[in-house]
């Protein structure tokens, strides 16, 4: 026969009810989530670090130089190599080339956040209305964006800027005038989809206002695919200043802009004064390419179905 | 399908009326015109050419005189350059940008196909990150970077290749290189991630089940069913490729349209700007249009009629 078993092995556990309703892991938040996510990807922490730099750096770095941005130090000569008087050298008018293209991260930084806020604002509440209200409201709205949506990005921001009288604020409006298509799109896509989910079913019937299930529970649930878009709109709307000031219709001299600075430099590709022509482009294309890694990196991290 | 196309090119003729409207509307906006910087005519020279291009007449005058230009497709003079005429301006330029864009788009859609399928072939492997390390710096350099750099290395140091001007097929090739880095790095970004998905479908589990060598599983089944959402955006790479071919065009001295275009600005030569303005916008459209057809082309599961929003 067989021995019999050993019946210390089959004792019921003892639990008591608080211990069931105790927490095992403390809560995390989708937004913490998120943030962890995102701290494992080096590429994009890079980015967001390279970023932290040139803004601190844009700053800072005209107010600790000795030099303004349009001060001409010609008794030393011009196209002076750069030195520990002048880090990065200076042009062919005798100035500073650091504070230079510190002055041009200002601007670049300026333009590219105010344009991505300003298509944030407009792109939601137009996006969010049309989505949200649907039918003959959506339809006339989603109807303008397409006829506006065929303009070119680029060539619009061009006549613009060839109309308007030159300066910041100009090329701001001018970017963001077919720039907030993109968010209204990305909005209404969005706010369509949700809005027949069960949670906006309850909010109605606990009697809330369309204000408030729009932007209290419809966009913050569409915040990831807008923080995407967001990332990646200023690095476009950088590289579309540098290119329209490269075209000599960006921001006037003397004011330093990295695109005027490449464009004005492009002449020492013959003449050899290397520096004028290295730093703008290094620091533009550094700022495109942390912006654009910070943007894939949030992709990945916002993404549930990147989740694994 | 036919009513499709049909409201389409209604949509499209509308975007077109529209950008014809918004372009005069702001050329007409601005204080001054085209002559009233030439200080050295006479006022009797000024009056006449003044009437010449229904300047004294009023804007609504002048709008529909231009549109009825326009449905005959006669852009009008350009006003610096008097002898020729906006169309014949466009005529000659458009043989250089149109030639330099098919180059620099065939050179991105084959390599970025071929670079981002072995990407995803060989994920997460030494050839993946170095095809990835090339997408993301042909994204943040922008071309007025690259065209100096390759200006400098290929043309002044090594003397490889011409360093400007439109002199036979040698002098295309940095122009070339310089357009296509943009698009060639977004391609290569879209079909490797498409790729990567599509390899992980049942089918091609399947395929390969059943036996089938490699090289035909990936070119009939992954190919096909990857290379969707690169065509989606051969809209938008065309945009990117003409804006592109402005800066290129000026800094390579190419007689393209590109560089008319960015003289006629600087000398505020309005029929210029609107005329080339209209043309490439009715180019980028009639591209998104064309694009939107070979979507149904291409995957036949997608039925563009049906389709309530794009």
């Amino acid at each position: 026969m067989e021995p019999a078993t050993d019946q210390t092995r089959f004792l019921p556990s003892v639990r008591s009810r608080t211990e069931l309703e105790k927490i095992s892991r403390p809560h995390t938040t989708y937004w913490q989530d998120v943030w962890r996510r995102l701290r494992k990807n080096i590429l994009a922490m890079t980015g967001l670090v390279l970023i932290l730099l040139i803004a601190l750096m844009s700053i800072f770095g005209p107010m600790i130089s000795p030099y303004d941005y349009s001060d001409q130090n010609l008794k030393d000569g011009i196209n002076l190599e750069p030195s520990g008087e002048h880090w990065f050298g200076t042009d062919d008018l005798g100035r500073d080339v650091f504070v230079r293209v510190c002055e041009g991260g200002r601007i670049s930084l300026t333009i590219g956040l105010m344009a991505a806020l300003i298509d944030l604002l407009i792109g939601v509440i137009y996006g969010g209305i049309a989505g949200y209200r649907g039918g003959r409201t959506d339809e006339v709205m989603m109807r303008i964006v397409d006829i506006l949506w065929g303009l070119p990005y680029l060539l619009t921001v061009i006549l613009l800027m060839v109309v308007m009288p030159p300066g910041l604020g100009t090329i701001i409006l001018a970017l963001t005038v077919t720039g907030w298509l993109n968010m209204a799109r990305l909005v209404r896509g969005q706010v369509l989809q949700l809005k027949e989910q069960e949670f906006v079913l309850a909010a109605r019937t606990l009697g809330a206002g369309t204000k408030r299930i729009l932007f209290k529970h419809l966009i913050p649930n569409a915040m990831g695919p807008i923080i995407i878009m967001l990332t990646l709109t200023v690095p476009s709307a950088i590289f579309a200043e540098a290119f329209l000031s490269f075209l000599g219709l960006g921001v006037q001299a003397p004011i330093a802009s990295w695109g005027t600075m490449i464009n004005d430099s492009l002449i020492t590709i013959l003449s050899g004064e290397w520096w004028r022509l290295f730093f703008p482009s290094l620091f533009l294309c550094i700022t495109m390419l942390a912006f654009n890694a910070l943007g894939d990196g949030l992709r990945d991290a916002l993404d549930p179905k990147m989740r694994k | 399908m036919l009513r499709y196309i049909l409201g389409r090119i209604v949509q499209m003729v509308v975007t077109l009326w529209v950008i014809a409207t918004i372009t005069f509307l702001m050329m007409k906006a601005i204080p001054g015109d085209p002559f009233s910087s030439d200080k050295k005519l006479p006022e009797e020279v000024l009056h006449n050419l003044r009437a010449y291009y229904h300047l004294d007449e009023p804007v609504s005058v002048q709008y529909l005189v231009y549109m009825k230009d326009l449905l005959t497709f006669d852009l009008g003079f350009s006003i610096k350059d008097q002898t020729r005429t906006v169309n014949d301006i466009i005529a000659d330029g458009f043989p250089v940008s149109a030639q330099l864009g098919a180059q620099a788009l065939v050179v991105a859609i084959i390599a970025g196909v071929i670079l981002g399928a072995v990407a995803a072939l060989r994920q997460n492997r030494l050839t993946d990150y170095a095809a990835m390390v090339m997408a993301v710096l042909g994204i943040s350099i922008p071309s007025f970077v690259l065209a100096p750099l390759l200006q400098k290395y290929l043309g002044v140091e090594w003397e490889l290749l011409p360093v400007a001007r439109w002199e036979g097929f040698t002098s295309t090739i940095m122009p070339t290189i310089t357009l296509a880095a943009l698009p060639l790095a977004t391609i290569t970004r879209l079909m490797r991630a498409s790729m990567v998905e599509v390899l992980t479908q049942d089918y091609i589990r399947t395929a390969r089940a059943k036996g089938l060598p490699p090289g035909r599983v990936i070119l009939r089944h992954t190919l096909r069913n990857s290379i969707l959402p690169v065509v989606t955006i051969l809209g938008p790479i065309s945009v990117g490729v003409l804006t592109g071919s402005f800066v290129i065009e000026n800094i390579f001295s190419m007689p393209g349209i590109g560089r008319y275009f960015v003289d006629s600005i600087s000398n505020r030569d309005y029929p210029m700007i609107m005329g080339i303005t209209l043309f490439y916008s009715a180019l980028l459209i009639f591209v998104n249009f064309l694009v939107d057809l070979a979507y149904g082309w291409i995957d036949p599961r997608i039925q563009i009629t049906k389709k309530g929003e794009r």
